[in-house]
């Protein structure tokens, strides 16, 4: 068993060394998918009666397998009295959360700084640092400090805070990954694109309360006015409109009011913090924590000798296995929080009628596919959405269970006969795809020829393109591209990731799908900010792109933590990592 | 020999704007780009995306844009890197130690190695030791790295557990003076010993295949047919006058011993700047990728000029002009 686990490592490994894009082939793998049956994972699992995991797993789809033996965790992690490490991909070395965009820096920034407003683990928007009000019209958002909440350099943090990280957002010179615009708040486009000196809709009432006023009432403004609390007198005295460089320079020493407090960071290595005496929510229970590179596919091995304690490894019944045989491994896992999909080019003559989609989605053997790649750790989808969003809902959709009758029934009647050779013809043209993707990739490596299998039995002839990461998404986002695969990435708001994707001429609509009700009910969702509402919209808009199929939806895998189960009282789910939380967690033996 | 070394000097510049050329073009012309490498995976919107590409002209044609980095180049200003958001000289710096650190220990373990063997070898020709080694060297020079460093992973750390799996420090260790350097050589060993185990055999070859020449020459007969011992005639007449190709070769080393290793870097999880130029390559951090291929490029050039010098200096035939 151990080689068996050795020889994934290699290969993995392997894999990655070679393709000279080890990052992207699997933070792409990451950044896609879920498991079959959540529940099915907790059923096995014991009820752990401690304190410390009273968190409840099951309803968030969390499957949590405590460890059988704690006792064979390694010496040299047991000898870690007061200290957490935590193994991750890369990093940077930025550590404002307004400039990287780098996920595993992100997960440091949790650490380090406390949001006015919180995703809970469900998606749904929670206060965080601040409590906030929104008016009855949905317009104006007030924002109120919490009492307690501090830099560690002692300062109480007050809203000329809040209001200089808004400004800075807003800022013309501003160049990281977020995008402010999305909050609609007042007059920010006169200040970034004009000559306004200051923004119109963002008020300071008294050292505590912020208000912020919008254009629009959006659904999705409120997750878009989140901001870290940074203090304004540490990283830029008197901000003034282009002063972006200034605040840049702190970008290698965070001042922030969170759980941990920076200590030291080496380069691409290790990042060292240390607990926050002055929490506002509670001294955290772990003295130090540590933040150590790993390499990729060395995750669980780490884990395993104790370098590290808690680290996201590759899901697969190997590394599954390995983790329970080891004995003293907590496995943490859930729906990946996005999809992995077969783009097409809908506007092309081949792919226009609806039913020739169909058919390719009936004749793609997904379960099959899915099965052979993730096992159990993955299922099938049928729609753009995570189970765990509160947006889900598949009660009557299609589910495209394989079927190559139907699938040629539907070839016929969109008019692709099959011609004497045996292939689908229409108006003297033959049908061809021409399908793009990268390799080695874990998913396309199996996807592809049993693709081209089932589809040359309709009659249908694929060729394969194998591409590098940019190169692919470069085509596929100039819609160069017949079809791919590639995965998407969701929001906890079904709105962000997905409007854009499959309104009509929407920025990333790289698949050229249109559908006036589509357009119009995407409005309708963004325009109520009540959830309860906006749920059966959403309802409605999944069944349509279940129908359409702009898109053949392919699978969601799942995340999974591997931990070394001396710490525990990690919180966690597909919309929440851990480190939001980790001042709760205790080292037990 | 100044004007030599002047002259040479010289002879470089021409050089080196060829090669900004070549690079400039090739991975300027690569498809894809850093804004959008970046936009994939972090939620970044439409807007946001096009307002980056503004900010860092993206789409400006492709001549300004060799224009605007020759101009800072020629100054040693390669800009700032995309991804570290820091000068590009000084991300190179941050990194290109840890790479230093354990390719020297790997050279210096190289040479230790390989001289003795192959002059071992040389004297012993078509004896039993020398075809064992010659088969080790073959071995050496056809193993992938990534392979041979997962082996010693799997054996010492997975299973024999002495040595650890990745990094340079022990994680959230706080180790001075002798328990530091103890630690961090524990680390280093074997990616040290991987990259000098790869390169041992050509090195190996390279000694016996000297030391067999100059064993055949006159002086080593007369020297024989003095009387003298085995020991005085091979170590002492025989190898001063072998290691002169050696010495060239020892130059030729000088970007290998900067320029990182990607792979073994990447499998044992060193922050040098092997890794950091190969995550540049999938990120489309153009600036640090010429940057650093720029930067090897002089060290290329510095290293064969280095060549020649020793080689004059070590070797009295050669004189230079």
């Amino acid at each position: 068993m151990k080689s068996r686990v050795w020889f994934t490592a290699i290969i993995l490994t392997a894999a990655m060394a070679l393709t000279a894009c080890s990052g992207k082939a699997s933070d792409d793998g990451k950044a896609q998918d879920v498991t079959k049956d959540s529940a099915a994972g907790t059923s096995s699992t014991a009820d752990v009666n401690s304190s410390l995991n009273s968190f409840d797993f099951k309803k968030f789809g969390v499957s949590y397998v405590p460890a059988a033996d704690i006792s064979k965790s390694p010496k040299i992690a047991m000898d870690r009295k007061d200290s957490l490490v935590v193994g991750i991909s890369d990093s940077t070395g930025i550590f404002n959360y307004l400039y990287g965009d780098n996920a595993y820096d992100w997960y440091a920034l949790y650490t380090m700084f406390d949001f006015n407003v919180d995703v809970d683990y469900d998606g749904k928007p929670l206060a965080g640092a601040t409590d906030y009000k929104v008016s009855e019209d949905g317009l104006v958002y007030t924002f109120t400090l919490k009492d307690g909440v501090k830099f560690w350099d002692g300062n109480s943090a007050t809203a000329k805070d809040l209001e200089f990280a808004y400004y800075l957002l807003a800022d013309p010179k501003y160049d990281g990954p977020q995008d402010i615009s999305k909050a609609f708040i007042k007059g920010v486009d006169a200040y970034k694109n004009g000559s306004a000196e200051s923004i119109e809709g963002i008020k300071v009432l008294n050292d505590k309360t912020l208000e912020i006023t919008t254009d629009k009432k959006s659904g999705a403004a409120i997750y878009n006015l989140q901001i870290p609390i940074m203090e304004e007198s540490y990283y830029c005295t008197d901000f003034k409109k282009g002063d972006t460089a200034r605040v840049k320079e702190k970008n290698g020493s965070p001042m922030g009011t969170g759980q941990y407090k920076f200590v030291e960071y080496k380069p691409g290595q290790e990042l060292k913090l240390a607990a926050n005496e002055n929490y506002y929510k509670g001294v955290p229970k772990i003295k130090n924590l540590v933040f150590s590179v790993t390499p990729q596919g060395q995750e669980l091995q780490r884990v395993l000798a104790g370098e590290t304690d808690i680290d996201m490894a590759d899901v697969s019944p190997d590394n599954m296995k390995a983790a329970q045989t080891a004995g003293f491994i907590d496995i943490y896992r859930f729906p990946t929080n996005g999809y992995g999909y077969v783009g097409l080019n809908d506007d092309n003559p081949k792919f226009r009628d609806v039913k020739v989609r169909q058919a390719l989605m009936y004749a793609l053997n997904r379960t099959d596919v899915v099965d052979k790649v993730y096992g159990e750790y993955a299922r099938v989808v049928n729609i753009p959405e995570s189970n765990v969003s509160w947006a889900y809902d598949d009660q009557g959709v299609d589910t495209y269970d394989f079927n190559l009758e139907k699938a040629g029934r539907l070839l016929d009647e969109a008019g692709w006969q099959l011609n004497s050779d045996g292939k689908r013809e229409k108006d003297g043209k033959l049908f061809t795809i021409k399908f793009s993707c990268m390799s080695p990739h874990a998913v396309t490596d199996i996807l592809v020829p049993v693709m081209k299998d089932d589809y040359s039995k309709l009659g249908i002839d694929v060729t394969v393109e194998n591409l590098d990461w940019p190169t692919l998404y470069e085509k596929a986002t100039n819609k160069q591209l017949e079809a791919y695969f590639m995965a998407a990435g969701l929001t906890p708001d079904p709105d962000t990731s997905q409007a854009t994707v499959f309104k009509t001429n929407g920025p990333q609509n790289y698949y050229n799908y249109s559908n006036p009700e589509i357009d119009s009910l995407y409005d309708q969702g963004i325009s109520q900010v009540d959830i309860e509402s906006r749920k059966p919209i959403y309802k409605k808009i999944y069944k349509i792109l279940n129908n359409d199929l702009p898109i053949l939806y392919v699978y969601q895998r799942s995340d999974m933590w591997v931990s070394n189960a001396r710490v525990r009282g990690y919180e966690i789910s597909s919309f929440k990592e851990f480190f939001h939380n980790i001042y709760k967690c205790e080292i037990t033996k | 020999m100044w004007n030599y070394i002047v002259r040479r000097i010289l002879q470089m510049i021409p050089i080196i704007i060829g090669v900004s050329l070549i690079i400039f073009f090739i991975i300027t012309l690569i498809p894809g780009n850093f804004i959008d490498a970046r936009a994939q995976g972090s939620h970044m919107t439409f807007e946001q995306v096009n307002h980056l590409k503004e900010l860092y002209g993206v789409n400006e044609p492709i001549h300004i844009k060799y224009l605007k980095w020759i101009k800072g180049a020629v100054k040693f200003d390669f800009g700032d890197s995309f991804t570290h958001q820091a000068p590009v000289s000084k991300v190179i710096d941050t990194f290109v130690w840890n790479s230093f650190t354990i390719a020297a220990i790997a050279f210096l373990l190289e040479l230790l190695i390989a001289i003795p063997i192959g002059i071992i070898c040389a004297t012993r020709q078509y004896s039993k030791l020398d075809y064992f080694f010659t088969i080790i060297a073959l071995v050496g020079i056809s193993l992938p790295s990534f392979f041979l460093g997962l082996i010693l992973i799997k054996f010492f750390a997975v299973d024999l557990k002495i040595l650890p799996l990745a990094g340079l420090d022990t994680p959230g260790s706080n180790y001075t003076g002798f328990q530091f350097l103890f630690d961090r050589l524990k680390h280093v060993i074997l990616p040290a010993f991987v990259l000098a185990f790869i390169s041992i055999g050509s090195m190996m070859r390279y000694t016996r295949t000297a030391v067999l020449e100059i064993i055949r020459q006159d002086y080593i007969r007369t020297a024989r047919a003095k009387g003298l011992s085995e020991k005085v005639v091979i170590y002492k007449h025989a190898l001063r006058n072998a290691l002169i190709p050696i010495v060239t070769l020892i130059g030729l080393s000088l970007p290998a011993l900067f320029a990182g290793a990607i792979i073994t870097e990447s499998i044992f999880g060193i922050p040098g700047i092997g890794k950091i130029a190969l995550d540049a390559v999938s990120k489309r951090d153009y600036p640090l990728l010429m940057g650093f291929s720029m930067f090897v490029a002089v060290l290329t050039l510095a290293g064969n000029l280095l060549s020649d010098i020793l080689y004059a200096i070590v070797d009295p035939r050669v004189k230079l002009k």
